[in-house]
């Protein structure tokens, strides 16, 4: 049976919520940026307006953003960071989120500021939405909100050789489910847009935003991150 | 696996191995069943029992949970992720299951 995503359990949860941590995890050109994006066109998040950290005001512009999209920065001091991020009325989006919270930073500036984030999110009433290419490549600390969406894109079999123990099961009945899914709508549903929650063990078909652009896709493509 | 272990470590090569024998059902046109479980023999003898004296539907099932739902109670003390996989439910299941992402509510405003 096909049903709108209005009626999955994933978002029914998040639309009723005030607060919460969702981290799309999957091998890289799979989709996770664009699945983000269809989350949120989705409504999940009512009207709230979405911040992307570390990309470019410039390239926000570039391209057909809806109106409530911006670029923020990270900010030097973490005790800046309500002067950036509105509580209650942001989506904070992370993407590839080892630029900040990776597992093998876990002593630097961002990261530690990040830590502390995700500590009072319920507090100022955010949700952060974190994508990575491998729970191990994230910091430990991202996964211990009490809120934790889990959104599985497909994983190459190598990588998840490489996810964390805790994921690895996760992850292979993900794979088993997207890819039956990939077979049997080949040709009707682009392989790139199935998503598996296994929060609420839901598959979903996150289709693009009518807004969207490939180039979206690669939002830092051509920067170096420090 | 030794039975009544506190911990089971799955190793890269047994995934790979399981990854792969699952990823071949669909290449395989008998009948295939894989099952993970400390008791593994007497999960299937109580299937096959069941097969022979024609028992089916919701009763075979209920018999069958029964059988599973030790596994699960062990799984979770123990911390096995085996016999974690072995009580999920298979894909078969609700496959013909997904739901829609495609931009917010049509009563949006």
């Amino acid at each position: 049976m096909i049903k709108a995503v209005h009626n999955s359990e994933l978002w029914q949860r998040l639309h009723s919520a005030d607060h919460g941590v969702i981290i799309v995890v999957g091998t890289g050109q799979w989709g996770k940026t664009a699945t983000v994006h269809s989350l949120i066109d989705s409504g999940a998040f009512r009207d709230r307006n979405v911040a992307l950290v570390k990309y470019s005001q410039e390239f926000i512009e570039a391209h057909s953003y809806p109106d409530n999209y911006r670029a923020v920065p990270w900010p030097d001091d973490i005790s800046d960071i309500l002067g950036i991020l509105h509580p209650s009325r942001d989506v904070v989006v992370v993407d590839d989120s080892i630029f900040i919270a990776g597992a093998r930073d876990s002593g630097t500036r961002e990261n530690k500021g990040l830590q502390k984030l995700m500590t009072i999110i319920s507090h100022n009433e955010l949700f952060v939405i974190l994508t990575i290419q491998n729970t191990s490549m994230l910091d430990i600390s991202m996964f211990q909100s009490q809120d934790v969406y889990m959104i599985h894109k497909n994983m190459d079999v190598v990588a998840i050789e490489q996810e964390r123990d805790a994921q690895k099961i996760s992850q292979t009945i993900a794979n088993l489910y997207l890819q039956r899914k990939m077979k049997d709508y080949s040709g009707i549903v682009h392989p790139k847009a199935w998503g598996y929650c296994s929060t609420t063990r839901e598959i979903i078909a996150f289709k693009l935003p009518s807004w969207w652009q490939p180039a979206m896709s690669k939002p830092f493509k051509g920067m170096v991150m420090h | 696996m030794a039975k009544d272990s506190p911990i089971t470590v799955v190793s890269s090569t047994e995934l790979r191995n399981l990854m792969t024998a699952l990823s071949a059902r669909d290449s395989i046109h008998s009948t295939q069943e894989i099952v993970l479980h400390d008791d593994a023999q007497g999960y299937l003898a109580h299937k096959y029992w069941l097969d022979i004296m024609g028992v089916s539907g919701y009763l075979r099932d209920a018999l069958l949970s029964v059988h599973a739902g030790g596994g699960l109670s062990r799984a979770m003390a123990n911390d096995d992720l085996f016999l974690r996989l072995q009580m999920l439910r298979k894909p078969e299941d609700d496959e013909d299951d997904y739901y829609v992402c495609d931009g917010p509510p049509s009563d949006a405003v």
